[in-house]
């Protein structure tokens, strides 16, 4: 089959692959139509998550047709159309039983090296380095579901693909950043960065009963999408928008309270500007440091005494001058995590057949997976407008 | 320079358990490693330039090095400073100890347990164990290379739900011991397993295909086989990233 491999720093390939097989008893094989690309790839793309071998295979947002199922899996039959969480969990494990799937203890076959890392492994994902699981992704034509009994949701037929997709990632992403902060009507809520992550964040914001929600980006197009579409005001910290700068223009714009929910939907590679831009980018080439941290340290700064931070954003290994002093001394809860995205899936789903929100609004690209490579290049590069990118494998598509 | 580059390659090649990478950095050696990186990380950036860039590396190659457990030099130059690779020198018994949560009941894990037709599945040096009758039974195992040891065993002690002991019996390729104990986690949240076992090099084993295996054992295999027991209860299966059976 076709599949969209890494083959190091800024180079991904369309290469031919083995097509994947069932190897265990609760397997499924999917064959994709929809697949996108996530701001998480971009992490891989530009070289900043460890454990990535040549050959690879990426993709973690993808939907498709079930065309084969283990001898365990009785929920799904072939041709039935599903929604693939990002993170393989196995539904039996405390964590899986405690709702925090993204957590599952066995999904990792790489665990040990995990720990290593991190103290305790959380689930294997999808397309996402060694560190956690070395799993094929479903930047493909077909992909290997593990543990498909607990994972994939039927979708219903009334509803294209474009507008169930992102039930595999970004929308519950969004909608968790928002609701882990146990959100209060009224509030006002910052979110740095505009991007798909940042967009849904700040949409399931207003549907949660936020007061005010205030996008924090510098590409306007994005910036724009998140007024028009998602109910924000713009804040665009620009050239002279280092730390400071933004604290006091969100100080500003709360009359001295400061937001009650800062959320960090930007993660490891944020902009910064002058010094602190220029000593994260030393110290990430040297990996002295393995993520950039102006976001984080904007929010926990800018956040109102005893409010929360959220964090979307993905942190690899470690970031240096986090405050812990204005976290702690101000009274901060912190909230963070990969989603737990099987809680999601059918609350979401509801709000999608009530039309509460259709999800497709952002889609910007819908293309072959040949255009992977240029696609990458584009969506990193915010080319051409671009904020998500959809493929479709052999040009099909519900 | 070259500091620099060998924490690059560090940080970005893949570790798979497979590849067998294990601990061969003391645990006093690696708090040395650890504060003697931050201080050179930071001094290195202090500095500036070239020559501070260098040594800024170099601090976070010694980082990872405390973090991991692993140097890569070390393990070029067969220098091994953990315990296990201290008594491994002085052909001392090996001791080897795991613990984990399963959320299975007591009885469940320990009835998989005692059936040691189920040891291959859990631990991944065996090719296979066959019950002699009684509380014997015959492991055979796999060495790197093709080869194998064989060794008799017997069950020592059984407490219902709680414990399980075994040791080989003489002669054997191999003298070793182990015991699983059980015990309820808190509050219902499964089960508490704790693995010990010990291995006794043969006399003159260093250097032979034995003395490789011996070697080869370490805490973090043990580990991993308790993983996989906890795996095989919790789910059915071993997760593998393998996309064919022909890959395994
Ligand atoms: N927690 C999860 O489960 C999960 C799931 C999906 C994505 N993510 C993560 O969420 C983050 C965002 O994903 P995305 O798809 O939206 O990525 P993206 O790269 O498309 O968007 C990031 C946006 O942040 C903006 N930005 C950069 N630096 C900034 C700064 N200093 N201040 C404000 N804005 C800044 C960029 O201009 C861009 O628009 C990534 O780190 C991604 O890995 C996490
Ligand atoms: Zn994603
Ligand atoms: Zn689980």
């Amino acid at each position: 089959m076709k599949a969209v491999c890494w083959h190091g720093k800024g180079d991904v390939r369309v290469d031919r692959v083995p097509d994947p097989e069932l190897v265990n008893p609760r397997d499924a094989i999917i064959q994709i139509t929809s697949t996108a690309i996530c701001g998480s790839d971009l992490h891989l793309y530009d070289g900043y998550i460890p454990t990535m071998k040549e050959g690879d295979i990426l993709g973690h947002e993808f939907m498709g047709e079930v065309v084969e199922v283990g001898s365990e899996v009785k929920n799904l039959k072939p041709g039935d159309r599903v929604v693939v969480p990002f993170p393989i969990a196995c539904g039996s494990c405390y964590f899986c039983k405690s709702d925090l799937w993204s957590l599952c203890d066995n999904s990792n076959p790489n665990a040990a090296m995990a720990e290593k890392m991190w103290g305790y492994s959380p689930a294997g994902l999808f397309g996402y380095s060694h560190l956690v699981g070395g799993y094929a992704g479903g930047q493909a034509e077909y992909v290997r579901v593990p543990y498909a009994d607990v994972g994939p949701m039927k979708v219903p037929d009334h509803l294209d693909d474009r507008q169930v997709l992102f039930l595999t990632d970004i929308f519950p992403t969004g909608y968790q950043a928002v609701e882990q902060c146990g959100i209060r009507p009224g509030d006002t809520v910052a979110v740095w960065g505009a991007g798909p992550v940042g967009l849904f964040t700040i949409a399931s914001a207003k549907m949660l009963g936020a007061g005010r929600v205030i996008a924090i980006d510098d590409v306007p197009e994005r910036l724009e999408l998140a007024v028009t579409h998602c109910g924000a005001e713009p804040f665009r910290p620009g050239e002279a928008g280092n730390t400071m700068h933004v604290v006091e223009a969100l100080r500003d714009m709360t009359a001295g309270r400061g937001p009650d929910i800062c959320i960090d939907a930007v993660g490891l590679e944020a902009h910064g500007v002058g010094l602190e831009g220029w000593y994260d980018r030393v110290k990430q080439t040297t990996r002295a440091e393995t993520g950039r941290g102006t976001a984080i340290r904007q929010a926990i700064l800018a956040c109102r005494k005893g409010g929360t931070v959220s964090v979307p954003g993905v942190y690899g290994g470690f970031v240096d001058k986090v405050p812990l002093g204005a976290l702690m001394n101000k009274g901060l809860t912190l909230k963070t995590g990969q989603t737990h995205v099987h809680r999601y899936l059918k609350p979401l789903l509801e709000r999608v057949e009530k039309g509460d929100i259709d999800p497709s609004f952002l889609i910007t690209h819908e293309l072959d997976l040949d255009a992977a490579p240029d696609a990458y290049r584009t969506f990193r590069d915010k080319k051409d407008g671009c904020i998500k990118v959809v493929m479709h494998p052999g040009g099909r598509m519900h | 320079m070259d500091a620099a580059h060998t924490d690059r390659h560090e940080m970005s090649a893949g570790h798979d358990i497979s590849s067998g990478q294990e601990q061969n950095v003391g645990n006093t050696e690696r708090m040395l490693s650890m504060a003697g990186g931050g201080l050179a990380m930071l001094s290195g950036l202090r500095r500036g330039g070239a020559a501070g860039l260098l040594l800024s590396g170099l601090g976070a190659a010694l980082l990872y090095r405390g973090a991991s457990g692993y140097c890569p030099i070390n393990a070029r130059i067969g220098r091994n400073t953990t315990e296990l690779g201290r008594s491994r020198r002085h052909n001392e018994p090996v001791h080897l100890h795991a613990g984990m949560t399963i959320d299975k009941p007591a009885a469940e894990l320990y009835q998989y347990w005692l059936n040691v037709e189920n040891m291959p599945r859990v631990m991944s040096f065996l090719e296979r164990v066959e019950s002699r009758g009684g509380d014997r039974s015959h492991w055979v195992a796999r060495l790197p290379g093709g080869r194998t040891v064989e060794w008799d065993s017997e069950i020592t002690a059984k407490e219902d739900n709680r414990r399980i002991a075994w040791r080989s019996i003489e002669p054997s390729d191999l003298s070793s011991k182990g015991e699983i104990r059980f015990r309820p986690a808190p509050d219902g949240r499964g089960t508490e397993v704790e693995l010990d076992m010990s291995y006794q090099p043969p006399g003159g084993a260093i250097g032979s295909a034995l003395g490789h295996f011996m070697r080869g054992m370490s805490r973090m295999k043990v580990q991993e086989d308790l993983r996989r027991f906890k795996r095989i209860m919790e789910t059915g299966e071993v997760p593998t990233n393998n996309i064919t059976r022909s890959a395994q």
